[in-house]
Protein backbone atom coordinates (compact mmCIF):
# COMPACT_ATOMS: atom_id res chain seq x y z
CA UNK A 1 0.00 0.00 0.00
CA UNK A 2 1.60 3.40 -0.95
CA UNK A 3 1.48 5.89 1.96
CA UNK A 4 0.40 9.04 1.51
CA UNK A 5 3.81 10.96 1.83
CA UNK A 6 4.27 9.23 -1.66
CA UNK A 7 0.68 9.82 -2.69
CA UNK A 8 1.52 13.42 -2.33
CA UNK A 9 4.64 13.09 -4.17
CA UNK A 10 4.08 11.59 -6.86
CA UNK A 11 1.00 14.10 -7.20
CA UNK A 12 3.36 17.12 -6.92
CA UNK A 13 5.82 15.54 -9.67
CA UNK A 14 3.65 14.87 -12.04
CA UNK A 15 1.70 18.23 -11.49
CA UNK A 16 5.07 19.97 -12.05
CA UNK A 17 5.94 17.77 -15.34
CA UNK A 18 2.48 18.33 -16.77
CA UNK A 19 2.95 22.09 -16.30
CA UNK A 20 6.39 22.22 -17.57
CA UNK A 21 5.15 20.32 -21.12
CA UNK A 22 2.87 22.67 -21.57
CA UNK A 23 4.79 25.60 -20.72
CA UNK A 24 6.75 26.01 -23.81
CA UNK A 25 3.71 26.55 -25.97
CA UNK A 26 3.06 30.20 -26.82
CA UNK A 27 0.23 30.72 -24.50
CA UNK A 28 3.07 31.04 -21.59
CA UNK A 29 5.73 32.93 -23.49
CA UNK A 30 4.51 36.61 -21.85
CA UNK A 31 4.61 35.03 -18.23
CA UNK A 32 8.01 33.35 -19.09
CA UNK A 33 9.52 36.30 -20.35
CA UNK A 34 8.03 38.41 -17.21
CA UNK A 35 10.04 36.19 -14.78
CA UNK A 36 13.35 35.94 -17.03
CA UNK A 37 13.37 39.78 -16.84
CA UNK A 38 12.14 39.86 -13.33
CA UNK A 39 15.12 37.26 -12.35
CA UNK A 40 17.35 39.27 -14.51
CA UNK A 41 16.84 42.68 -11.79
CA UNK A 42 18.06 41.36 -9.02
CA UNK A 43 21.07 38.97 -11.18
CA UNK A 44 22.49 42.27 -12.71
CA UNK A 45 22.80 44.03 -9.33
CA UNK A 46 24.26 40.80 -7.60
CA UNK A 47 27.02 40.96 -10.99
CA UNK A 48 27.77 44.29 -10.66
CA UNK A 49 28.29 44.55 -6.77
CA UNK A 50 30.82 41.06 -7.39
CA UNK A 51 32.45 42.67 -10.24
CA UNK A 52 33.04 45.77 -7.87
CA UNK A 53 34.29 43.55 -5.26
CA UNK A 54 36.35 41.77 -7.35
CA UNK A 55 38.14 44.63 -9.21
CA UNK A 56 38.78 46.21 -5.62
CA UNK A 57 40.78 43.24 -4.82
CA UNK A 58 42.66 43.17 -8.37
CA UNK A 59 43.13 46.99 -7.46
CA UNK A 60 44.89 45.93 -3.85
CA UNK A 61 47.24 42.92 -5.90
CA UNK A 62 47.72 45.80 -8.66
CA UNK A 63 49.63 48.22 -6.88
CA UNK A 64 53.11 47.58 -6.99
CA UNK A 65 52.99 46.98 -11.12
CA UNK A 66 50.83 50.12 -11.32
CA UNK A 67 53.66 52.74 -11.61
CA UNK A 68 55.72 50.69 -13.95
CA UNK A 69 52.65 50.15 -16.07
CA UNK A 70 51.58 53.90 -16.16
CA UNK A 71 55.41 54.75 -17.32
CA UNK A 72 54.63 52.31 -20.41
CA UNK A 73 51.57 53.26 -20.98
CA UNK A 74 52.89 57.21 -21.16
CA UNK A 75 55.52 55.72 -23.85
CA UNK A 76 52.79 53.52 -25.69
CA UNK A 77 50.39 56.74 -25.64
CA UNK A 78 53.19 58.73 -27.58
CA UNK A 79 53.55 56.31 -30.49
CA UNK A 80 49.76 55.85 -30.56
CA UNK A 81 49.41 59.46 -31.21
CA UNK A 82 52.19 59.05 -33.97
CA UNK A 83 50.13 56.42 -35.50
CA UNK A 84 47.18 58.38 -35.58
CA UNK A 85 48.49 61.10 -37.74
CA UNK A 86 49.98 58.69 -40.13
CA UNK A 87 46.44 57.17 -40.03
CA UNK A 88 44.61 60.44 -40.52
CA UNK A 89 46.79 60.49 -43.52
CA UNK A 90 46.03 57.14 -45.36
CA UNK A 91 42.44 57.27 -44.38
CA UNK A 92 42.73 60.43 -46.45
CA UNK A 93 43.93 58.69 -49.61
CA UNK A 94 41.85 55.65 -48.59
CA UNK A 95 38.70 57.73 -49.33
CA UNK A 96 40.27 59.21 -52.47
CA UNK A 97 40.51 56.10 -53.84
CA UNK A 98 37.47 54.12 -52.37
CA UNK A 99 35.34 56.64 -54.43
CA UNK A 100 37.20 56.28 -57.57
CA UNK A 101 37.14 52.82 -57.73
CA UNK A 102 33.71 53.35 -56.32
CA UNK A 103 33.83 50.89 -53.46
CA UNK A 104 31.04 49.24 -52.20
CA UNK A 105 31.35 48.90 -47.98
CA UNK A 106 30.58 44.78 -47.44
CA UNK A 107 30.25 44.91 -43.88
CA UNK A 108 26.88 46.83 -43.20
CA UNK A 109 25.40 44.10 -41.07
CA UNK A 110 21.99 45.18 -39.80
CA UNK A 111 23.09 44.95 -35.83
CA UNK A 112 20.57 45.04 -33.03
CA UNK A 113 22.06 45.82 -29.97
CA UNK A 114 20.93 43.54 -26.71
CA UNK A 115 21.41 43.40 -23.08
CA UNK A 116 22.73 39.88 -21.41
CA UNK A 117 19.98 39.21 -18.67
CA UNK A 118 21.49 35.71 -17.29
CA UNK A 119 24.06 33.19 -18.55
CA UNK A 120 22.88 29.40 -17.76
CA UNK A 121 22.99 27.85 -14.05
CA UNK A 122 25.24 25.11 -15.44
CA UNK A 123 28.19 24.84 -17.61
CA UNK A 124 27.00 22.31 -19.57
CA UNK A 125 25.00 24.43 -21.56
CA UNK A 126 26.95 26.75 -22.48
CA UNK A 127 24.34 29.33 -23.19
CA UNK A 128 22.67 33.18 -22.01
CA UNK A 129 19.87 35.21 -22.23
CA UNK A 130 19.05 38.43 -24.31
CA UNK A 131 16.38 41.15 -23.82
CA UNK A 132 15.06 40.68 -26.97
CA UNK A 133 12.42 38.69 -28.79
CA UNK A 134 10.66 37.98 -32.17
CA UNK A 135 8.47 41.48 -31.52
CA UNK A 136 12.15 42.94 -32.12
CA UNK A 137 12.60 40.54 -35.37
CA UNK A 138 14.89 38.17 -33.76
CA UNK A 139 14.84 34.53 -35.67
CA UNK A 140 16.13 31.28 -34.60
CA UNK A 141 19.82 30.78 -35.76
CA UNK A 142 20.71 34.32 -36.33
CA UNK A 143 24.85 35.20 -35.33
CA UNK A 144 25.61 37.03 -32.39
CA UNK A 145 28.86 38.96 -32.06
CA UNK A 146 30.54 41.05 -29.54
CA UNK A 147 33.41 43.41 -30.27
CA UNK A 148 33.53 42.47 -33.63
CA UNK A 149 33.87 38.64 -32.56
CA UNK A 150 31.43 35.76 -32.97
CA UNK A 151 29.92 35.33 -29.95
CA UNK A 152 27.41 32.03 -31.05
CA UNK A 153 23.94 31.78 -32.55
CA UNK A 154 20.58 32.83 -31.77
CA UNK A 155 18.79 29.65 -30.02
CA UNK A 156 15.41 29.74 -29.09
CA UNK A 157 12.94 32.78 -29.48
CA UNK A 158 10.17 33.79 -27.30
CA UNK A 159 8.48 37.11 -27.45
CA UNK A 160 10.91 39.31 -25.85
CA UNK A 161 14.01 36.91 -24.77
CA UNK A 162 15.99 34.86 -26.70
CA UNK A 163 18.49 32.14 -25.89
CA UNK A 164 21.82 32.28 -27.15
CA UNK A 165 23.95 29.26 -27.68
CA UNK A 166 27.59 30.34 -27.55
CA UNK A 167 30.13 28.96 -29.43
CA UNK A 168 31.71 27.33 -26.40
CA UNK A 169 28.25 24.79 -26.86
CA UNK A 170 29.35 21.37 -27.82
CA UNK A 171 26.01 20.98 -29.82
CA UNK A 172 26.90 23.96 -32.14
CA UNK A 173 29.54 23.10 -34.83
CA UNK A 174 30.43 26.31 -36.99
CA UNK A 175 31.96 26.24 -40.33
CA UNK A 176 35.51 28.53 -40.08
CA UNK A 177 38.24 29.20 -42.87
CA UNK A 178 41.66 30.34 -41.86
CA UNK A 179 42.08 34.04 -42.73
CA UNK A 180 45.61 33.59 -44.25
CA UNK A 181 44.75 30.30 -46.44
CA UNK A 182 41.35 30.40 -46.73
CA UNK A 183 41.76 26.50 -45.41
CA UNK A 184 38.09 25.57 -44.06
CA UNK A 185 36.86 23.71 -40.70
CA UNK A 186 34.48 22.81 -38.19
CA UNK A 187 35.07 24.74 -34.94
CA UNK A 188 33.82 22.95 -32.25
CA UNK A 189 33.28 23.94 -28.38
CA UNK A 190 33.23 22.55 -24.87
CA UNK A 191 34.33 23.68 -21.34
CA UNK A 192 37.88 23.72 -21.87
CA UNK A 193 38.31 26.32 -24.71
CA UNK A 194 37.53 25.95 -28.94
CA UNK A 195 38.73 23.95 -31.17
CA UNK A 196 38.97 23.31 -35.42
CA UNK A 197 38.63 20.12 -36.63
CA UNK A 198 38.78 18.78 -40.42
CA UNK A 199 41.61 21.20 -40.96
CA UNK A 200 43.67 19.03 -44.49
CA UNK A 201 47.33 18.09 -42.70
CA UNK A 202 48.98 19.91 -46.09
CA UNK A 203 47.58 23.12 -44.92
CA UNK A 204 49.74 25.97 -44.03
CA UNK A 205 48.96 26.85 -40.73
CA UNK A 206 50.87 28.57 -37.87
CA UNK A 207 50.46 30.57 -34.78
CA UNK A 208 48.58 34.01 -34.88
CA UNK A 209 46.60 32.90 -38.15
CA UNK A 210 43.31 34.53 -38.16
CA UNK A 211 40.07 32.36 -38.01
CA UNK A 212 36.75 33.63 -39.53
CA UNK A 213 33.58 32.52 -39.96
CA UNK A 214 32.39 30.43 -43.28
CA UNK A 215 29.69 31.00 -44.79
CA UNK A 216 29.78 26.87 -46.05
CA UNK A 217 26.19 25.72 -45.92
CA UNK A 218 25.06 29.37 -45.71
CA UNK A 219 24.65 29.03 -41.62
CA UNK A 220 26.64 32.63 -40.89
CA UNK A 221 27.79 35.07 -43.36
CA UNK A 222 31.18 34.88 -44.08
CA UNK A 223 34.59 36.85 -42.43
CA UNK A 224 32.86 37.34 -38.85
CA UNK A 225 35.97 37.01 -36.96
CA UNK A 226 36.64 34.02 -34.38
CA UNK A 227 39.32 34.24 -33.02
CA UNK A 228 42.96 33.09 -33.99
CA UNK A 229 45.19 30.13 -33.72
CA UNK A 230 46.83 29.52 -30.58
CA UNK A 231 48.36 25.83 -30.91
CA UNK A 232 48.42 22.79 -32.97
CA UNK A 233 46.63 19.51 -30.68
CA UNK A 234 46.41 16.79 -33.35
CA UNK A 235 48.96 13.69 -33.20
CA UNK A 236 51.39 12.76 -36.13
CA UNK A 237 48.89 9.77 -36.51
CA UNK A 238 46.01 12.10 -37.35
CA UNK A 239 44.82 12.50 -40.53
CA UNK A 240 43.53 15.87 -40.21
CA UNK A 241 45.36 19.12 -37.90
CA UNK A 242 43.42 19.66 -34.70
CA UNK A 243 44.14 24.05 -33.79
CA UNK A 244 43.39 25.15 -30.21
CA UNK A 245 41.82 28.34 -31.02
CA UNK A 246 41.45 31.70 -28.59
CA UNK A 247 39.23 34.47 -28.95
CA UNK A 248 40.01 38.18 -26.82
CA UNK A 249 36.32 38.01 -26.04
CA UNK A 250 35.29 37.06 -22.45
CA UNK A 251 32.36 34.74 -22.95
CA UNK A 252 31.23 34.25 -19.96
CA UNK A 253 31.52 37.99 -18.96
CA UNK A 254 29.35 39.62 -21.68
CA UNK A 255 26.90 42.14 -20.59
CA UNK A 256 25.95 43.34 -23.98
CA UNK A 257 25.86 41.68 -27.88
CA UNK A 258 24.94 42.17 -30.92
CA UNK A 259 22.29 40.16 -33.00
CA UNK A 260 23.19 40.17 -37.04
CA UNK A 261 19.69 40.54 -37.72
CA UNK A 262 19.50 39.98 -41.36
CA UNK B 1 12.37 31.69 5.75
CA UNK B 2 16.00 31.56 6.05
CA UNK B 3 16.05 28.34 3.62
CA UNK B 4 13.96 29.99 1.38
CA UNK B 5 16.02 33.05 1.24
CA UNK B 6 19.71 30.80 0.93
CA UNK B 7 17.94 29.37 -2.35
CA UNK B 8 16.79 32.36 -4.20
CA UNK B 9 20.38 33.73 -3.16
CA UNK B 10 21.98 30.69 -4.99
CA UNK B 11 19.86 30.69 -7.77
CA UNK B 12 21.00 34.51 -8.28
CA UNK B 13 24.42 33.80 -7.91
CA UNK B 14 24.70 30.89 -9.85
CA UNK B 15 22.86 33.24 -12.82
CA UNK B 16 24.75 36.57 -12.51
CA UNK B 17 28.16 36.65 -10.46
CA UNK B 18 29.53 32.98 -10.70
CA UNK B 19 29.08 32.59 -14.12
CA UNK B 20 32.28 32.96 -15.27
CA UNK B 21 32.95 29.96 -12.75
CA UNK B 22 30.03 28.20 -14.13
CA UNK B 23 30.78 28.29 -17.74
CA UNK B 24 34.23 27.44 -17.22
CA UNK B 25 33.13 24.07 -15.14
CA UNK B 26 35.11 24.98 -12.16
CA UNK B 27 31.84 24.79 -10.23
CA UNK B 28 30.72 25.15 -7.70
CA UNK B 29 27.11 24.57 -7.91
CA UNK B 30 25.91 26.68 -5.26
CA UNK B 31 22.01 25.91 -5.94
CA UNK B 32 23.16 22.17 -5.78
CA UNK B 33 24.64 22.64 -2.30
CA UNK B 34 22.21 24.96 -0.96
CA UNK B 35 19.70 22.18 -1.43
CA UNK B 36 22.15 19.58 -0.11
CA UNK B 37 22.65 21.27 3.38
CA UNK B 38 18.97 22.20 3.68
CA UNK B 39 17.89 18.57 3.22
CA UNK B 40 20.93 17.17 4.87
CA UNK B 41 20.76 19.48 8.14
CA UNK B 42 17.14 19.07 8.48
CA UNK B 43 15.01 16.23 10.10
CA UNK B 44 11.93 17.36 7.58
CA UNK B 45 11.90 14.86 4.96
CA UNK B 46 9.36 17.07 3.00
CA UNK B 47 12.28 19.71 2.31
CA UNK B 48 12.77 17.65 -1.49
CA UNK B 49 9.77 20.25 -2.30
CA UNK B 50 12.25 23.21 -2.51
CA UNK B 51 14.73 21.34 -4.75
CA UNK B 52 11.24 20.98 -7.21
CA UNK B 53 10.02 24.62 -7.05
CA UNK B 54 14.06 25.53 -7.48
CA UNK B 55 13.57 23.54 -10.68
CA UNK B 56 10.48 24.76 -11.49
CA UNK B 57 11.69 28.44 -11.44
CA UNK B 58 15.12 27.42 -13.39
CA UNK B 59 12.87 25.36 -15.92
CA UNK B 60 10.57 28.73 -16.49
CA UNK B 61 13.32 31.17 -16.94
CA UNK B 62 15.41 28.73 -19.22
CA UNK B 63 14.41 27.51 -23.14
CA UNK B 64 15.14 24.14 -22.37
CA UNK B 65 12.05 21.96 -24.20
CA UNK B 66 12.23 19.60 -21.42
CA UNK B 67 11.83 19.90 -17.47
CA UNK B 68 15.59 19.06 -17.03
CA UNK B 69 16.46 20.69 -13.72
CA UNK B 70 12.71 20.29 -11.96
CA UNK B 71 13.65 16.60 -12.81
CA UNK B 72 17.80 16.47 -11.99
CA UNK B 73 17.35 18.83 -8.53
CA UNK B 74 14.39 16.64 -7.50
CA UNK B 75 15.24 13.47 -8.05
CA UNK B 76 18.96 14.01 -6.32
CA UNK B 77 17.09 15.62 -3.51
CA UNK B 78 14.61 12.56 -3.04
CA UNK B 79 17.86 9.92 -3.74
CA UNK B 80 19.52 11.96 -0.28
CA UNK B 81 16.54 12.04 1.40
CA UNK B 82 15.97 7.92 0.98
CA UNK B 83 20.09 7.44 1.31
CA UNK B 84 19.68 9.54 4.77
CA UNK B 85 16.90 7.55 5.86
CA UNK B 86 18.72 4.36 5.31
CA UNK B 87 22.43 3.89 5.19
CA UNK B 88 23.63 7.58 5.86
CA UNK B 89 24.72 9.18 9.16
CA UNK B 90 23.82 12.85 9.88
CA UNK B 91 26.81 13.82 12.37
CA UNK B 92 29.72 11.82 9.53
CA UNK B 93 31.38 14.01 7.54
CA UNK B 94 32.29 11.32 5.17
CA UNK B 95 28.65 10.26 4.80
CA UNK B 96 27.58 13.82 4.21
CA UNK B 97 30.15 13.77 1.51
CA UNK B 98 28.88 10.56 0.10
CA UNK B 99 25.40 12.01 -0.44
CA UNK B 100 26.36 15.10 -1.78
CA UNK B 101 28.58 12.97 -4.31
CA UNK B 102 25.24 10.92 -4.96
CA UNK B 103 23.11 13.67 -5.74
CA UNK B 104 25.86 15.26 -7.72
CA UNK B 105 26.25 12.32 -9.92
CA UNK B 106 22.42 11.91 -10.43
CA UNK B 107 21.96 16.13 -11.31
CA UNK B 108 24.85 15.51 -13.68
CA UNK B 109 23.30 12.20 -15.18
CA UNK B 110 19.82 13.55 -15.57
CA UNK B 111 22.05 16.86 -17.14
CA UNK B 112 23.80 14.41 -19.65
CA UNK B 113 21.22 12.38 -20.80
CA UNK B 114 18.79 15.40 -21.77
CA UNK B 115 21.90 17.52 -23.90
CA UNK B 116 23.03 14.48 -25.08
CA UNK B 117 27.08 14.57 -24.89
CA UNK B 118 29.15 13.79 -21.92
CA UNK B 119 31.19 16.84 -20.55
CA UNK B 120 33.97 15.27 -18.78
CA UNK B 121 35.29 18.66 -17.85
CA UNK B 122 32.62 19.47 -15.15
CA UNK B 123 34.57 16.82 -12.85
CA UNK B 124 36.66 19.83 -12.03
CA UNK B 125 33.41 21.18 -10.70
CA UNK B 126 32.25 17.98 -8.66
CA UNK B 127 35.54 18.00 -6.55
CA UNK B 128 34.89 21.35 -5.56
CA UNK B 129 31.03 21.45 -5.05
CA UNK B 130 32.97 18.18 -2.14
CA UNK B 131 35.36 20.55 -1.34
CA UNK B 132 32.98 23.26 -0.75
CA UNK B 133 30.56 20.54 0.88
CA UNK B 134 32.89 19.82 3.69
CA UNK B 135 33.44 23.44 4.69
CA UNK B 136 29.59 23.87 4.47
CA UNK B 137 29.13 21.10 6.47
CA UNK B 138 31.62 22.25 9.58
CA UNK B 139 30.06 25.81 8.98
CA UNK B 140 26.63 24.82 9.19
CA UNK B 141 27.44 22.08 12.56
CA UNK B 142 28.95 25.15 14.31
CA UNK B 143 26.39 27.75 13.88
CA UNK B 144 24.02 25.57 14.10
CA UNK B 145 25.27 23.48 17.57
CA UNK B 146 24.83 20.32 15.65
CA UNK B 147 27.98 19.07 17.80
CA UNK B 148 26.81 19.03 20.72
CA UNK B 149 23.34 17.26 19.93
CA UNK B 150 25.71 15.05 17.93
CA UNK B 151 27.89 14.02 21.03
CA UNK B 152 28.93 10.49 21.52
CA UNK B 153 27.55 9.11 18.15
CA UNK B 154 29.29 11.46 16.21
CA UNK B 155 31.83 9.43 13.51
CA UNK B 156 34.29 11.70 12.44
Amino acid sequence: MIGRDWLLRIALISLALILLVVLPLPFFQPSRDLVRNTVAFPVKISTAGAAKVGQFFRLIFSLNELSGENARLREENNQMRAKVESLKATETENQLLRRELNFKQNTNFNLLPAQVLQYSPSGLFQSLTIDKGSEHGLAESQPVVSQGYLVGRVGSVSKKTAEVVLITNRSLITPVSLSSSGVVGLLVGGIRGLVVENIPLDAPVKQGDGVVTSSLEGLYPSGIAVGEVAEVISSKEDIFLTLRITTPLNLSALTRVFVITD
Amino acid sequence: MIRILALVGAIITMLGPARTLVMSGLGPDFILLTIWAIVWFSDQKSLWRLALASGLLLDFISFNSWPVWSIALTLGSLALVYLKGKFLETSSLLHSLIGLAVMNLVQLAVLTIFTGYLETGLWISFISNLALGGLLFYSVAVMGRYFARWSGRRLG
